[in-house]
């Protein structure tokens, strides 16, 4: 595996390990006696759903970057695609 | 709904194997979640179906961030199939409120059957692996990946098969994350593995990688008017994870004719029990 390919390859699994992390730690915060527990609860859920995004935006870009302009075109298409249904169902 | 410490231990305990069957198998376990929120917790379906959602998003973050790191989910393969993957799982969101669930129910049971017989098949025959014979006989000049499998201690070079067929059954599994809850990797470990001749070890990786974003689709909608129940989610995850990680060492080290056996039987038996809940 080339040096680029591995540094994209982690910073995606460092995306998702993230994404998980974050939703643990703000759920877990949220148990304390807070005045904004609740939306520190909502706060790591939308973090969770977003990781998967993100990863996808990772690596779009990155792809593109190590050359890879086929896969990078795909990754950007399925991003569309999921924006593009939730603008159809909040429309 | 009141919720206490043993509410708390069981979905802890409940996430935790699910988590060991989803990273093994390379599903996000919505087949049983599902079922367990709304029998055992009372939970209206839908609820059930968004924190199963969730909880698939959770399973597929963290059992990917290993395997994408050690080479073992195949991201191209990933984003190719996911393009069809993602239009199934939009596409079903819209379709699940005009057909009836009950129709779709029974043409999903009986198509899982004959896959999990062949798959059942294929595990007791005493076969090289797929990923040596494409390796040696690679005449068609497709791309060729590789991975370091533990259990036979060497790198395994593959290449895949009939991508085209592979992309359009990822629709299928697209169509399984918005009608029923599920991740869609009940649909989209076979096709990569039967089908593309993928390594079942990289087909369980690379399902795992990609069912978090047909979840996703579906789940920010549910979580916005409300089907989320936060405190069942967190709990249940919290187990899920634990268990992906257990379960992902299994994966690493076990045979990919013990996964094809152990996944032909979950699948009969959601089959079985989805034939069974229709008729019921």
């Amino acid at each position: 595996m080339k040096k680029e390919e591995k540094k994209l390859l982690s910073a995606v699994s460092f995306s998702l390990r993230m994404g998980v992390f974050l939703f643990i730690i703000l759920g877990a915060i949220s148990y304390l006696p807070l005045r904004y527990s609740s939306f520190i609860m909502d706060l790591g859920i939308f973090f969770l759903i977003l990781t998967p995004l993100l990863r996808i935006i990772i690596l779009c870009i990155g792809l593109w970057h190590i050359g890879d302009r086929r896969y990078s075109v795909y990754a950007f298409l399925v991003f569309v695609i999921i924006i593009s249904g939730f603008l159809f169902k909040s429309g | 709904m009141i919720f206490s410490f043993y509410h708390i231990l069981i979905l802890i305990v409940f996430g935790f194997f699910v988590g060991l069957i989803g990273s093994v198998m390379g599903i996000g376990g919505g087949a049983f979640i599902v079922p367990f929120l709304v029998i055992v917790f009372n939970i209206p379906i839908k609820s059930a179906i968004a924190v199963s959602l969730l909880s698939i998003i959770a399973t597929s973050s963290s059992v990917a961030s290993v395997n994408v790191e050690k080479g073992l989910a195949n991201v191209r393969v990933g984003i190719f199939f996911e393009l069809t993957m993602a239009v199934g799982s939009v596409t079903a969101t819209y379709l699940m409120m005009g057909i009836n669930s009950s129709i779709l129910q029974i043409l999903f049971s009986f198509m899982l059957l004959p896959t999990a017989l062949s798959m059942y098949i294929k595990s007791r025959k005493p076969t090289k692996d797929i990923a040596d014979t494409v390796a040696f006989h690679n005449d068609n000049n497709s791309e060729i990946y590789s991975y370091y499998d533990p259990s036979v201690k060497r790198t395994v070079f593959y290449s895949v098969k009939n991508k085209g067929s592979g992309f359009i059954l990822s629709f299928f599994g697209g169509m399984m994350s918005g009608l029923f809850g599920l991740g869609g990797g009940i649909v989209q470990v076979p096709v990569m593995n039967m089908i593309c001749n993928i390594p079942m070890k990289v087909a369980t990786a690379t399902s795992n990688f990609m069912i978090g974003l047909s979840a996703s689709a579906s789940v920010l909608i549910l979580w916005s008017k409300n089907y989320l129940i936060n405190d069942v989610a967190f709990f249940l995850i919290i187990g899920v994870i634990l268990g992906g990680f257990v379960g992902m060492k299994f994966l690493y080290r076990a045979k990919n004719s013990t996964i094809q056996l152990i996944f032909s039987i979950l699948l009969m038996i959601t089959s079985i029990r989805m034939i069974i809940g229709v008729f019921r």
